[in-house]
């Protein structure tokens, strides 16, 4: 019962934003999927929660195969513990805890700009290859034979065609490395 | 949603920061409830605002004492084995972005070098000028 919602005309990575029912998923492998998403998606705002107000959080989820996956700062431990205190005290508390105090806190600050520098990254990565991808379609518009060979299928190429394309591209190669024997002779000489 | 870009750092204005944290605790709890149904799994969260001694929870007080029960009567080997902190989780997102950020790099190469490839086949890069020794041999290299 998925009623997908209105998206730009450009986006095709993925379904996009799919207003989906709020009950249980039928399909096994869909159930596991979908937790596998949404398990790391909860994670994620509980982190940003935790750095960005500052607020202590802790997320216990079973996986539907029983498994137990945990999130928490500054450790689930540490959460756990301050809402239902227990009497024994787990060994594997301290390990979880790790890394607090201002060095903790140092750490975590770099983490955190490291991860933003990250995102912008990817995003002018992203750009980079809209970009690139928009030029491929521009090339593919103005193209011509040459061009319509690289694009095609091997083999749907009759074998005139095939000869006619190799021999092109040899000639390509061979201008390429001329010219790029140009170039290092020229960069040699102004190192001279 | 308004799609802004946040910087992930401790938001130092008050009252924006409690608004925000007013708004992503809600919107935390939904996600926890929505997991919950839709995967049939037992799911709690438990948030401590700045100064908070009573803690939001999902899905109640009780139901999330009840999985913690259970969670903490595991063996110390399953419990720790997906268990993450801040710092584990933010390593793990930082080396998905780096591969990311990779494998973005290599898919625009290899459209730009096309490009190139194309131009150079239709005539319409003459004498090849223009091009840095690195772009002319990964054009001789496509070729191959």
């Amino acid at each position: 019962m998925a009623t997908a919602t209105a998206t730009a005309p450009r986006r095709r990575a993925s379904m996009g934003r799919q207003k989906i029912e709020i009950r249980k998923i039928e399909s096994e492998e869909a159930r596991q999927v979908c937790f596998s998403k949404r398990r790391a998606g909860l994670f994620k705002k509980a982190s940003e929660l935790a750095v960005l107000c500052g607020a202590e959080v802790a997320a216990v989820v079973f996986s539907p195969a029983g498994k137990a996956f945990s999130f928490g700062h500054p450790s689930v431990e540490a959460i756990l513990d301050r809402f239902v205190p227990s009497a024994a005290q787990h060994p594997g508390a301290v390990v979880a805890g790790a890394g607090l105090g201002a060095a903790g806190d140092r750490n975590l600050a770099e983490l955190n700009r490291q991860y933003g520098e990250l995102r912008t990254q990817l995003e002018a990565e992203k750009a980079r290859k809209e970009r690139a991808e928009e030029a491929m379609a521009k090339e593919r518009a103005a193209g011509n034979q040459m061009a319509a060979w690289l694009d095609a299928d091997l083999r749907d190429m009759g074998e005139e065609e095939l000869m006619a394309f190799a021999a092109a591209l040899v000639e390509v190669q061979a201008a390429v490395s001329e010219r790029a024997n140009q170039v290092l002779q020229e960069a040699l000489n102004v190192g001279r | 949603m308004a799609r802004k870009k946040v910087t992930l750092q401790y938001i130092p204005n008050d009252s924006t920061r409690r608004g925000t944290f007013k708004k992503r605790r809600r919107g935390l709890m939904k996600k926890a409830s929505e997991l919950a149904i839709l995967c049939d799994v037992r799911a709690c969260v438990l948030v401590y605002g700045e100064g908070e001694t009573v803690p939001e929870v999902f899905p109640s007080h009780a139901g999330a004492a009840k999985i913690l029960n259970i969670f903490r009567k595991m063996p110390e080997l399953e419990q720790c084995k997906k268990m993450m902190n801040q710092e584990g989780f933010l390593r793990q997102r930082i080396d998905k972005l780096r591969d990311q950020v990779h494998k973005f790099g290599r898919e625009s190469r290899d459209r730009e070098i096309r490009v190139l490839l194309h131009k150079a086949m239709r005539g319409s890069l003459p004498g090849l000028v223009g091009l840095n020794i690195e772009e002319l041999t990964s054009v001789g290299w496509k070729v191959e």
